[in-house]
């Protein structure tokens, strides 16, 4: 099997992450929970991941808060932000992740940015979309679909002058790009766990400069005897037992990441989509979306003689892993014009290889 | 044996505590506070021994640690409310 579906879950992972996990399920608790041995190993290892995390993402460890997903993360952000009729602007390339939650708030949206691969019409929309009436800003650090990165500290240095509280999606690019809390003095960063961070599904992380709302309500293993939840980080974003088992491995995904740095691990991802979106555009009748400067290793294309569906079906019969359609984010294939027929999306991780890349071409002229 | 307990309302910040303690040199051990010093319920306490109380009191508000309250805790397991 070639998997090139990393930019939903990295399946590859590093061997250290699955023993983690394992080993977590056979011998830890539910940190903060009680004095024995397994709850404190627990409470052990959740500290050393919100250490890593801390470390990684520029922040105080206090201010990591676990999550499930990604997804969970920007609910409590946003929840956190924006309310019923306030104005908030986003990138014309979020995930539905975002968008869906200020829709089900009934937040007014303006969408700022529809230009793939130019930051500078980016950075300007955003500029003229900002406005006294702004209540805050939510943008993706890279597209999903197109692996574009946004000029997030640009954006971030707009909104710190403008004084409108700024929320990150770090999805796509927790794990590949450097990402700070600190320098962008962002009030909230979300990044699921189980995508570049090589952490279990059901691991997420949002990096919090203030208290945020809570979505959920519920034990913490502190201050039990209130009625309100705690008021202090991260236990007023953490309500129930953690995800411990995710968690622990987790944290060796962190170690992976801390250790190669993400400038090696983005150099290669970047050689494999260079190469595939090199030999794709050779083929008849295929259009590639690719970006030298300010894309990462997520590369979507499409084609004049298939349905994108219909080619991700083929390739799944030829053992290939890759993503088709809308990717959960619509008003990025709007932005960019291919929301009539969608995209096949592929993304790397540290383990493929440019012979696979090789094979996918290889395969793809059959389809 | 006289010891000295710090309580926290967090159990990730007297963890961060407990590091810093001991990265002064300090052993400190993280526990859960016991019902007399848990102030509003759940709560987690640094005990350190008599010897090193007000040394590390002094090591956690230089490391911007802030402990909800601090406790001489004589033989027998009373404690006193100390302010360090």
């Amino acid at each position: 099997m070639i998997y090139f579906d990393s930019a939903a879950t990295t399946l590859l992972k590093p061997p250290q992450v699955y023993a983690a996990a394992d080993y977590a399920m056979k011998h830890f608790s539910s940190p903060g929970r009680g004095g024995h041995e397994p709850a404190v190993f627990a409470a052990e290892s959740v500290f050393a991941c919100r250490t890593l995390a801390g470390k990684l993402f520029d922040a105080d460890l206090n201010q990591v808060v676990f999550t499930m997903n990604a997804t969970h993360a920007l609910n409590i952000a946003i929840a956190s932000v924006a309310g019923k009729g306030d104005e908030v602007v986003i990138s014309g390339f979020e995930h539905n992740a975002v968008r869906r939650p200020l829709h089900l708030i009934g937040a007014k949206t303006v969408v700022a940015g529809r230009h793939l691969f130019d930051p500078e019409d980016t950075l300007r929309s955003f500029e003229k979309q900002i406005s006294p009436r702004t209540k805050a800003v939510i943008c993706t650090h890279v597209s999903n679909v197109f692996g574009y990165i946004l000029p997030i500290e640009e954006i971030a240095d707009l909104c710190r002058r403008k004084h409108v509280p700024l929320v990150i999606d770090a999805s796509q690019s927790a794990g590949i790009l450097p990402v700070s809390l600190k320098k962008t003095g962002a009030a909230f960063i979300a990044m699921p766990g189980h995508k570049s961070l090589y952490g279990p599904q059901g691991t997420g992380i949002l990096l919090c400069s203030g208290v945020p709302k809570p979505l959920i309500a519920g034990g913490t293993g502190s201050l039990s005897k209130d009625i309100d939840m705690p008021d202090f980080l991260p236990d007023a974003a953490e309500a129930g037992t953690h995800n411990v088992t995710g968690i622990h491995g987790l944290s060796e995904g962190l170690r992976f990441v801390l250790s190669h740095g993400v400038h090696t691990i983005r150099a290669k991802e970047d050689l494999l989509k260079r190469y595939l979106a090199c030999e794709i555009a050779k083929l008849p009748g295929f259009r590639v979306y690719e970006n030298d400067k300010h894309q990462t290793g997520v590369l979507s294309f499409w084609s004049e003689n298939a349905d994108c569906e219909t080619l991700a079906q083929r390739l799944s019969e030829q053992g290939i892993c890759v993503r088709a359609g809308l990717h959960c984010a619509p008003i990025a294939h709007e932005s960019a014009g291919t929301i009539d027929t969608g995209t096949v999306r592929v993304s790397f991780c540290w383990y493929n290889t440019l012979r696979e890349a090789e094979e996918f071409v290889n395969s793809l002229k059959n389809c | 044996m006289l010891y000295y307990e710090f309580t926290f309302r967090s159990l990730t910040t007297s963890q961060l505590g407990r590091n810093v303690l001991l990265s002064a040199g300090i052993d400190a051990e993280l526990l859960r506070a016991s019902a007399s010093t848990s102030g509003r319920g759940c709560a987690y306490v640094l005990r350190v021994s008599g010897a090193y109380g007000v040394r590390a009191a002094t090591v956690l508000h230089s490391s911007g640690i802030f402990y909800s309250h601090s406790y001489r805790i004589f033989p027998g397991g009373i404690p006193e409310e100390v302010f360090l």
